[in-house]
């Protein structure tokens, strides 16, 4: 497991270095000062585990996250401000409170690399894909005024444009992200996510049924009670997407 | 509360000395009235000390009755109605007490006797009782009013107090973990430094414990406990922190709020230096001026007014209510954005002036 550490302080990051030196499973491949710095080197060293702290200056460990594409596995490490993970829904994330204690460290990093070693397994070995492509094992972080969540792009069905946003629903949540559809279109595993319309990109694991609609096009049914019309132009694409 | 007690006290005293006053008083001047128109009988002294006791011992009864049945929680209406009835009754009582008396001293004779002069004994009576209500009740109004000034009084001062508690600075819980965090690490890149750190995060500890009891604290003291915590903050910041304090030594000894400059410096790095990458510079100064110590602290940043206006102006409200609350007008606090970069928070205080 590659890991970056995201921290100001010099001492803190020696400090979680020589923490992490009995897991032989999580490999330092870096740290970062800032957010800037830290930006470039996910870009660059393609981390799956970061330790975040969260206030640093200039850009705050959030702010971070938000200007991610894909976002890697996230410890946040943080002195005292737990408050900010409010912002979380119940064990949706991983914290350590500084001074970092050894066994709840312990704790973290095995719940982890458990999940990092299922997951490895589920995508299997697909190296066919440039690595800039986010597939549904993938997930984002959205930020919605007081509510955060790490999304798997898996339970994504629906991106829908809104100017320059786009609204993505998953369970009962439907925030805006600042990205535009066309980047991510770009971006997105084209196995999974289909283009179905100039304001929308559909989940194609998600579909429940689809019936013939106006000018032959499409309107697909998505689970979760979306509906979505596929213009004749995209709908051509689209059986010749589902007949592969 | 012991005060009020004594007070208490003082009432039953008061009270006893009024009415044989009052009463032997009514009966004198009952006496030198009667004794210039009439050629006075000395027989008639004893009934006017009569007359007096049996007005104390029935007025004391009817004080009993108004506190055992609350009358002053009563209507304005019904204890006018109340003492009224009250009055009549004790006066035809006395008038009845009186007569055996009278008939004795051979100053009434029984054929004399009839329903006008029941009434306008009885009514003469009535109207020294009214009178003895009025003044009772005024007496016992105005005591009411006193003691729920006190109590408001006490009142006040407590949410006072308990304003001043809510609003003394504490030390931030964000600045002792990430102070220990580093001292961790230095543990065993540089022992020694570790030694000196935790020698300065103690000083900084017992200062914020001994705060919690007192109001004001030299300003060495405030200032001594800045300059550990500078020295804590330049090992979290390393090159990013620079800072200088220049303090006026005739200031040593002014009293000051205390860890409120602390906080300010703090604020400095939190929402200044530590925002920017490249860190920057914290200068603390402190000089007479006229009956003022004024005190400044300025660091690299600039302060957003709107941001100001939002949730993150707590601290610059929390200043000036601190402020206002120990030195009511005589002190201010302010915070404006110099030229190149610098955020200044500038406090003027009374020197020496006595807190409120």
């Amino acid at each position: 497991m590659k890991a970056l550490i995201i921290d100001d302080e010099r001492l803190a990051r020696v400090e979680l270095r020589r923490l992490l030196t009995p897991y032989k499973e999580v490999d330092i491949v870096g740290e970062a000062v800032n957010a800037d710095d830290a930006k470039e080197k996910i870009e660059e060293l393609k981390p799956d585990l970061i330790f975040l702290d969260i206030q640093m200056p200039g850009k705050t460990g959030f702010e971070l996250l938000e200007e991610l594409d894909g976002v890697p596995d996230v410890i946040f490490t943080t002195a005292y401000d737990e408050y900010a993970l409010k912002a979380f829904e119940y064990n949706a994330m991983d914290y350590l409170l500084k001074p970092i204690e050894p066994k709840r460290l312990e704790d973290t990093i095995r719940k982890i690399s458990l999940r990092y070693k299922n997951e490895s397994e589920a995508a299997g070995t697909d190296s066919s894909l440039p690595s800039s492509v986010l597939t549904e094992l993938d997930q984002v972080f959205v930020k919605d005024g007081e509510k955060c969540w790490f999304v798997k792009l898996i339970n994504v069905r629906l991106f829908e444009s809104e100017g320059n946003y786009v609204r993505i629903f998953f369970d009962e949540n439907k925030p805006l992200i600042l990205r535009t559809l066309n980047y991510l279109e770009e971006r997105l595993d084209p196995k999974t996510f289909f283009r179905a319309s100039r304001k929308h990109i559909i989940n194609l694991k998600w579909i429940d049924n689809i019936e013939p609609w106006l000018n032959g096009g499409l309107l697909v049914k998505l689970k979760g009670g979306n509906k979505v019309e596929v213009s004749r132009r995209q709908a051509v694409k689209f059986k010749e997407k589902l007949s592969l | 509360m012991l005060k009020i007690e004594n007070n208490l006290m003082n009432k039953k005293e008061i009270y006893w000395i009024s009415q044989f006053t009052g009463w032997f008083a009514f009966s004198l001047v009952n006496i030198v009235i009667i004794a210039s128109f009439n050629k006075m009988t000395l027989i008639k002294i004893p009934m006017f000390i009569l007359l007096s006791l049996l007005g104390i011992f029935f007025t004391h009864i009817y004080r009993y009755i108004i506190i055992k049945q609350k009358w002053s929680s009563l209507s304005i209406y019904k204890l006018i109605i109340r003492s009224f009835i009250a009055c009549i009754l004790i006066a035809t009582v006395i008038f009845f007490l009186l007569m055996p008396f009278e008939l004795l001293i051979g100053d009434f004779k029984i054929s004399q006797f009839n329903v006008g002069v029941l009434l306008v004994n009885v009514f003469n009576f009535s109207m020294v009782l009214l009178i003895w209500s009025l003044m009772y009740f005024t007496v016992h109004f105005f005591e009411n009013k006193q003691v729920v000034q006190i109590e408001s009084l006490i009142w006040e001062a407590a949410v006072k107090d308990f304003e001043l508690k809510t609003l003394k600075s504490q030390l931030n819980p964000h600045f002792m973990f990430n102070a220990l965090n580093s001292i961790r690490a230095l543990v065993d890149e540089d022992p020694q430094k570790a030694q000196t750190a935790i020698t300065q995060l103690s000083n900084i500890l017992r200062y914020s414990l001994r705060i919690e009891r007192i109001e004001t604290v030299p300003l060495e003291d405030e200032i001594k406990t800045i300059t550990d915590y500078l020295a804590l903050e330049s090992i979290r910041f390393e090159e990013r922190l620079e800072s200088k304090i220049e303090i006026d030594p005739k200031l040593a000894k002014t009293e000051i709020p205390p860890l409120m400059v602390q906080t300010l410096v703090e604020n400095g790095i939190k929402h200044g230096i530590s925002k920017r990458t490249i860190g920057g510079v914290i200068l603390i100064n402190a000089f007479p001026k006229d009956d003022n110590v004024i005190i400044q602290i300025r660091n690299s940043g600039r302060y957003d007014e709107q941001s100001l206006k939002d949730a993150t102006g707590f601290g610059v409200q929390n200043t000036k209510q601190r402020l206002s609350l120990l030195y009511g007008e005589n002190a201010s606090f302010k915070l404006k954005n110099e030229e190149n970069e610098i955020v200044l928070a500038e406090l003027i205080i009374p020197n020496g002036g006595t807190i409120r």
